[in-house]
């Protein structure tokens, strides 16, 4: 590799320009953003970089930096957010800045190839901290904006997310790096070649992965329905609730039946396994067991595996939010609390985050719970207990559709299970342990809300179950090595400093 | 652009080497190959440009480049190519390499960057005459290797498949154009990028095209299914229709009253239309009216739409091979005759694709072999059709490359497509190519595909200019290679004018 010292700043009259290029694009490249063109988080940190890299003073960069990415956000916020806003805004702005930031002042110490890693190695560190730190977990990480390229994601498999958040981040200062050697092949040629050997590496992995992937042994018909809109229809329940009891029960009685009778539907018409989305079952905690009565019958009645979510209504106590799965003798199999979100939504009892699985005659079949398919670490008991069916009973809002959806196909592709997403309020996907789309539906179309898919009875070996997010760990100490590395260097070059006040040339400026 | 002149034959001692990698790669990038890795699509021509390139004499590089062909296509070939087999290693052997030969003759004389386009030119040229001439219609065309790109994909709701058969080669002559330069970037700047601009500008175009697409207004439930593999049992068929007509009967009798049972069964389901695979229902001609009133009666029967492909077994009159498709009433609303694929002895229906105002969209149907005539099929972008039927049957050997096929009709055309077939993968998509079900025929199961489909499609450039952009390139070709025959004569005749102060020329190809 060139070992050429590249000292920052270095100039360019056009950096401004830079900056402008970059928030442009930058407003198109957020995760959960309002417009997604995938694309765009590959190039925006190019320039990003680059305006860090050649502003004089660096207090000035980070500040504009800042203001950058509070633009970007106030442009994607999801309304979701609302009071939160003013929170997270400045929280997400400063977290933002803070790789550039330390790649300004790390990088140009380290010698040639070596630095484009700070800038990635950050990003990757940052993004592990945010998705064991946040209620959210790992739903916003860089990895949801690749959402359409299944080939790329194939690397969960083997990596985590924290694989194609690394790659993601590692093009900026591989680009700048060539950039700043003008391109010159001679200089560039060995740095360029690694980077374009591993994406190609990871290309091929994923595209052979994909097509080499045997045909399923065997499939089973599986449906979801998706009867009412709860959250629309929420103030009118709670209203009903606080004031009349049993206007509130007829009112949820009336729900029971249209699931009963789409559940009813689908079996006849040969489905095995039937989901019903989250809070689907709303019901007080006294009518609790004579509900649950009514549903093992149904599914004895029919024959079917029955994953029934209940979400009690309390007027103070903690509340439950659950997954029931019955066999078809009517027993319950599987009983899940729900543990995402824990303490995002009221008195809710957490469960204890253990995956439990139920064997069928056609696999191993788990449960989860909307918000817990954003803890990637614990789900990966999936992809460790045998499991080949998830299910992941939702209810999103629209402003966060399909970003849940999209967390459960990476969860399928890391854990090598089929995953069977049914959602009120969002897009309904059931997918196989590729994360291949067996079937779609979008809640916001007119026309029935009903998922129905031949889903394969086996999930395939993954490592990343058993490594877990090693990756991203090893990235997170790759990060603070650095900046340790980084502090000593500071130190000892100030001390050399005091020793040789007469050296000739400046040392490289320091943060 | 820089104007440094670079000839060909280039000197390389790795040229082989080159040679050798190109062929690996060859295996793994042919649409209809066993084994598809459609990054390879782009990377192989790279390594076969340079080889090329870099020979001494071109007509050995044209033999070799011929046989690694050869080789590569005999090994990659699907088995059920059979007959057709031999023909098509011959003509990709002998065909293929014009396309180098044409580069390595055209783009020494070409200024700077344009040199590059020959080659990409000449491929879509060579893509289009063989989709235009292959009674297979376009089942070699680049474009399919490309099958999971959706973003890619996206950009022959423009072009058609061309711009795909364009861009994916052109990447190779970029390259070399580059590698020739050393890679310095002075020299190499305004080419790479020229090209990452316009691979850029592509992606953005299919990243948004997919991301802006608002939510369907409405959809509506259809289900298709394969209840028999007829080819695993089209022997024993034959050979009872030929042995005794009423055995027959009976064994058809039972595979309809499977369809049947299936049918009532998603109708009740609150399947609104529903599709069978092609040759569903295997009938001999005068059987043909009492089945049809049958499925009239089970169509009212069950209030919906229902796509019935119908099958003749005749003694060695021609056959007909057609889709009907019958209303809540019990009525014929579309027959539609196979037009596609060279089966001897078939009636061949005329290519007109006909429609149905239905409450959840206009709807059209072709049958199988029909979906490879890109061409063809782009009445359905004009004629107003918002789903369109392809029931299919396809050889194992083909599951899944058949089924993405139908996925280009869709983006191209802007229809939904609803793909169920017999032996294959079962697919329906949206007008954008985005998967709303799939179902694969061989896993031990139910064979059920059923999908909430958009009842309106998009409108598209391509139906209405159709394959605009492959004839482009076809006359940018034969201009080339006129240009590129004067330019000869013309140096020639200079050549023998000042032959006496000359040193002699370099050695042309």
């Amino acid at each position: 590799m060139s070992g050429t010292q590249i000292p920052h700043p270095i100039k360019d009259r056009w950096t401004y320009l830079w900056l402008v290029v970059a928030t442009v694009v930058g407003i198109f490249s957020q995760a959960s953003g309002q417009w997604l063109i995938p694309a765009t988080a590959w190039v925006g940190p190019i320039f990003y970089l680059r305006f860090f890299r050649t502003q004089r003073r660096i207090w000035q960069a980070f500040l504009l930096s800042a203001i950058s990415f509070t633009i970007i956000i106030i442009f994607n916020m999801p309304p979701m957010l609302g009071s939160l806003a003013p929170i997270i805004v400045p929280i997400f702005a400063l977290l933002t800045t803070l790789p550039l930031l330390l790649d300004r002042w790390l990088a140009p110490r380290l010698p040639g190839f070596t630095s484009t890693l700070v800038y990635p190695l950050v990003i990757t560190g940052v993004s592990i901290l945010n998705s064991v730190s946040s209620p959210f977990g790992s739903s916003s990480g860089l990895i949801f904006s690749q959402y359409n390229n299944l080939v790329l994601l194939q690397l969960v498999s083997l990596t985590g997310m924290w694989g194609p958040t690394f790659l993601i981040a590692w093009l900026g200062p591989v680009v700048n790096w060539a950039w700043e050697r003008e391109f010159a092949w001679r200089k560039i040629q060995q740095g360029a070649l690694v980077y374009i050997g591993v994406m190609l590496l990871v290309v091929f992995y994923g595209e052979a992965r994909l097509w080499f992937a045997s045909t399923p042994a065997q499939t089973v018909r599986v449906a979801g329905v998706s009867m009412v809109d709860w959250r629309a229809n929420q103030p009118a329940m709670s209203q009903a609730f606080e004031t009349d009891l049993n206007a509130f029960r007829q009112m949820m009685e009336e729900r029971y039946q249209l699931y009963f009778d789409a559940t009813i539907k689908e079996a006849r018409a040969g489905a095995k396994l039937i989901s019903l989305p989250e809070m689907a079952l709303t019901v007080t905690p006294e009518d609790e067991s004579a509900l649950v009565a009514r549903l093992a019958e149904l599914a004895k009645l029919e024959e079917i595996y029955l994953a029934a979510p209940i979400a009690e209504m309390v007027s103070d106590a903690p509340y439950a939010n659950k997954l029931l799965i019955f066999d078809p003798q009517g027993e319950i199999m599987l009983e899940h609390f729900k543990y995402g979100g824990a303490g995002m939504e009221g008195n809710r009892i957490n469960g204890d985050g253990i995956l439990h699985t139920v064997q069928t005659p056609f696999g191993v079949i788990s449960g989860i719970i909307c918000w817990d398919s954003v803890l990637q670490g614990v789900v990966t008991q999936a992809g460790r207990n045998g499991t080949d069916i998830l299910l992941t009973p939702s209810l999103p809002f629209r402003e966060t559709d399909p970003m849940f959806a999209q967390n459960s196909v990476m969860r399928a592709i890391e854990n090598g299970v089929s995953v069977i997403h049914v959602s009120d309020g969002g897009v309904s996907i059931i997918t196989d342990p590729y994360g291949r789309i067996l079937a779609s539906t979008d809640y916001y179309a007119q026309g029935e809300h009903v998922i129905v898919a031949q889903v394969p009875t086996q999930g395939v070996w993954t490592l990343y179950p058993y490594i877990g997010d090693l990756f991203g760990w090893l990235a997170m100490a790759g990060m603070v090595g650095l900046i340790l590395w980084g502090v000593i260097q500071s130190l000892r070059s100030r001390k050399t400093r005091v020793f040789i006040p007469e050296s000739s040339s400046q040392p490289a400026q320091a943060v | 652009m820089n104007r440094n002149k670079i000839t060909y034959p280039l000197q390389d001692r790795w040229s082989i080497l080159w040679l050798i990698i190109g062929g690996i790669l060859s295996l793994f990038s042919m649409s209809v190959g066993k084994w598809l890795i459609p990054i390879t699509a782009w990377l192989g021509a790279i390594f076969y440009i340079r080889f090329f390139r870099t020979q001494r004499k071109a007509w050995l590089a044209y033999l070799l480049i011929g046989i690694t062909t050869a080789i590569t296509t005999a090994i990659t070939l699907p088995a059920w190519m059979s007959a057709m087999a031999m023909p098509a290693i011959i003509g990709a052997a002998l065909l293929g390499p014009l396309t180098l030969l044409l580069d390595r003759w055209l783009a020494q004389r070409l200024p700077g960057f344009a040199g590059t386009l020959v080659f990409p030119l000449a491929i879509t040229t060579m893509d289009l005459i063989n989709v235009a001439t292959n009674p297979m219609g376009s089942i070699s065309a680049t474009a399919y290797s490309q099958y999971d790109n959706l973003v890619l994909l996206q950009l022959v709701s423009l072009t058609g498949i061309w711009g795909l058969s364009f861009l994916v080669s052109w990447l190779g002559t970029v390259v070399n154009w580059a590698w020739e330069r050393q890679f310095a970037w002075n020299e190499i700047k305004r080419g790479a990028l020229v090209y990452f601009g316009i691979m850029l500008l592509v992606l953005v175009y299919g990243e948004a095209r997919l991301w802006f697409t608002p939510t369907p207004a409405q959809t509506v439930r259809v289900a298709g299914f394969t209840m028999v593999d007829w080819r695993v049992e089209q022997a024993e068929m034959t050979r009872v229709f030929k042995a005794d007509r009423n055995v027959f009967r009976q064994r058809m009798e039972e595979r309809y009253q499977m369809y049947f049972d299936a049918t009532i069964k998603e109708a009740r389901a609150g399947a609104k239309m529903i599709s069978w695979p092609e040759n569903a229902m295997t009938v001999t001609p005068e059987d043909e009216p009492s089945l049809v009133a049958r499925l009239g009666v089970l169509a009212k029967q069950e209030g919906i739409y229902l796509m019935a492909p119908i099958i003749e077994m005749t003694d060695g009159s021609p056959y007909a091979n057609k889709l009907l498709i019958f209303d809540p009433l019990g009525e014929i609303v579309l027959e539609h005759y196979k037009f596609g694929g060279a089966e001897s002895n078939r009636i061949t229906g005329d290519g007109v694709l006909h429609t149905v105002q239905t409450p959840f969209g206009v709807i059209s149907g072709i049958i199988c072999w029909d979906t490879q005539y890109q061409g063809v099929v782009t009445q359905a972008g004009r004629n107003g059709s918002d789903i369109l039927f392809t029931p299919s049957m396809t050889f194992r050997e083909t599951d899944p490359i058949f089924a993405y096929m139908s996925i280009l009709r869709a983006i191209e055309n802007g229809v939904s497509v609803v793909h169920i077939s017999d032996g294959g993968l079962s697919v329906a998509v949206d007008p954008f190519g985005r998967t709303l079900a799939t179902m694969d025929h061989y896993p031990k199961g139910e064979r059920l595909l059923v999908a909430q489909v958009p009842t309106k499609g998009v409108w598209t450039l391509y139906p209405i200019i159709g394959d605009l952009f492959g004839w482009l390139a076809v006359v940018a070709t034969v201009a080339l290679i006129i240009w590129g025959v004067v330019q000869s004569l013309r140096t020639r005749r200079m050549n023998a004018a000042s032959a006496e102060t000359q040193t002699p020329h370099k050695q042309d190809v």
